[in-house]
């Protein structure tokens, strides 16, 4: 009793016997028991074990916080309340609070925390690096063109690609599996691939260059058709993939799960043009499978518009639907006058709109240009 | 056999295969990060329960709102199942459920009717107040 009024922190008190533990009193139990009438004067000479618990959770030291915090849940409010007895080779050597334990892990998954963003925060760098001299070339190549890239978690698996030459240009606007890390890895693999297949046969015929980089996929991930029934990898990417030639004002698109979307001067709606529904990649598009090519004749101040689902797909409104394609075909014609940099900071707003209290559920990249007067 | 069903978590939908009933849902959302291991045992249960089906009428009802590419492809590879199964003389009943004004959904549905045509698909529109 003069220990508990002594110590006034005290919780819980062990009681060893011969260096071994053989309980634990725990302070509000005891003292409510003690002010009770007359037990002062029968209890207090008596030897502590009267109040004890006599099966406190008792741990060697050895043990590791994460299992030692599993049996602290498993052993109730009684473990993490009176705390727990610690011993070495049995014998006692302290006395742990359910606090103290609290507070270490919550360390330690600050740290592991820490840890892993700090990895994905340096993966992002590399992620960028490799994206941005697609996005200097866009810039300086195209005059009135805009492009948002923005991965749902720090890195992502959308990219993009662009090449510039004196007789036009060429892009890729692209949705690799997954998202996160898995995704920025797809990034990688598919972007060498199209750099690859770019370097091989020129920039000028999109569906060539997604059939190269469909097989560059496959053969690096092993996914062969039909020689293994249950491959490791099941993995490709959506695109769009467009070469444009300028002195013509042709658009060659070839699509993989994505359309352009397209409004020519004076047009009273915006055009879709469709892609092939086949994705580039992936275990059950063949190893020769064609994209076709589809020629888009442009116009001075013809607007296009190109996006991945992330964008099509955010769920959201009133009753947490898909954003979809009407609202972004209407978007365009809204503010069709304006530059492609507004056009995309109004798309930006809307979706941001649209999403409202709901959380991203992809990463979404989205581009959009106007056709220039031949020079 | 046995019913499996595994309950919705906000990246993951709701899956009542109720093998006994012949009723088989799944609602919800499905975003998992990892789409292949929460769909590898759902597949492989189906796969079991329509190898023992014969001239059964098999309802499927599909209410989802948002799903992946990831999981996109883990659908394809249960619908692939099920026009199968059609083909050694069941029958599949799917019911697509989507909002009316949910035109991405819808679009898919139909893209899927075109796929597996086996499979009797039902449009259901979902009327809101």
């Amino acid at each position: 009793m003069e220990i508990f009024a002594k110590y006034r922190d005290l919780t819980s008190l062990p009681v060893i016997d011969s260096g071994k533990p053989i309980g634990l009193i725990n302070r509000g139990i005891f003292l409510s028991q003690m002010n009770k009438p007359f037990h002062k004067e029968v209890y207090s000479r008596k030897s502590s074990i009267a109040f004890m618990d006599k099966e406190p959770l008792v741990v060697e030291a050895s043990m590791d916080i994460e299992a030692l915090t599993f049996k602290a849940v498993e052993y109730g409010e009684k473990a993490l309340g009176d705390g727990f007895i610690i011993t070495q080779g049995g014998r006692f050597a302290g006395i742990g609070h359910g606090l103290q334990l609290m507070r270490v892990v919550a360390d330690m998954q600050a740290a592991r925390n820490r840890q892993i963003m700090h990895s994905i925060e340096y993966a992002s760098v590399i992620q960028r690096s490799m994206l941005r001299t697609s996005r200097d070339t866009m810039l300086h190549t195209l005059k009135d063109a805009d492009l948002v890239w923005e991965p749902r978690d720090v890195v992502g698996g959308d990219f993009y690609y662009f090449v510039a030459r004196s007789d036009g240009w060429f892009g890729t606007v692209a949705d690799c599996t997954g998202h996160g890390v898995p995704g920025a890895f797809m990034t990688l693999i598919a972007s060498s691939c199209l750099g690859q297949a770019i370097d091989q046969h020129g920039p000028t015929d999109p569906s060539l260059l997604l059939g190269s980089v469909n097989r560059g996929i496959k053969q690096m991930l092993g996914q062969v058709n039909g020689q293994d029934e249950t491959p490791e990898s099941d993995d490709g990417m959506d695109a769009a993939c467009f070469w444009y030639d300028a002195s013509t004002r042709r658009l060659l698109f070839a699509g993989a799960k994505s359309s352009l979307f397209v409004l020519h001067p004076g047009a009273d709606g915006v055009e879709m043009v469709d892609g092939d529904r086949k994705c580039v990649g992936y275990v059950d598009s063949g190893l020769d499978f064609t994209w076709q090519q589809r020629v888009v004749q442009m116009q001075t101040g013809s607007l296009v518009f190109v996006t991945t689902d992330g964008l099509i797909d955010q769920v959201g409104g009133p009753k947490s639907i898909a954003f979809g394609k009407r609202r972004i075909r209407d978007l365009i014609l809204a503010n069709r006058d304006r530059p492609a940099h507004e056009i995309n900071r109004a798309m930006q707003a809307a979706m941001s709109d649209w999403q409202g209290p709901n959380h991203r559920r992809d990463d979404v990249t989205f581009f959009c240009f106007r056709v220039q007067e031949p020079q | 056999m046995e019913t499996l069903y595994i309950a919705a978590t906000p990246s993951s939908p709701e899956v009542n295969f109720d093998f006994g009933q012949h009723q088989l849902s799944i609602r919800g959302e499905s975003y998992p990060e990892n789409a292949a291991a929460f769909y590898g045992d759902i597949i492989k249960r189906l796969r079991e329960y329509l190898a023992n089906c014969t001239k059964t009428r098999i309802n499927v009802d599909i209410s989802l709102a948002y799903f992946n590419s990831s999981s996109t492809k883990m659908l394809f590879n249960i619908f692939e199942a099920l026009n199968s199964a059609v083909d050694a003389g069941n029958e599949v009943i799917l019911n697509w459920y989507h909002y009316e004004e949910d035109d991405t959904i819808l679009e898919f549905g139909q893209e899927l009717h075109v796929d597996f045509p086996e499979i009797s698909f039902f449009d259901r529109p979902v009327k809101t107040a």
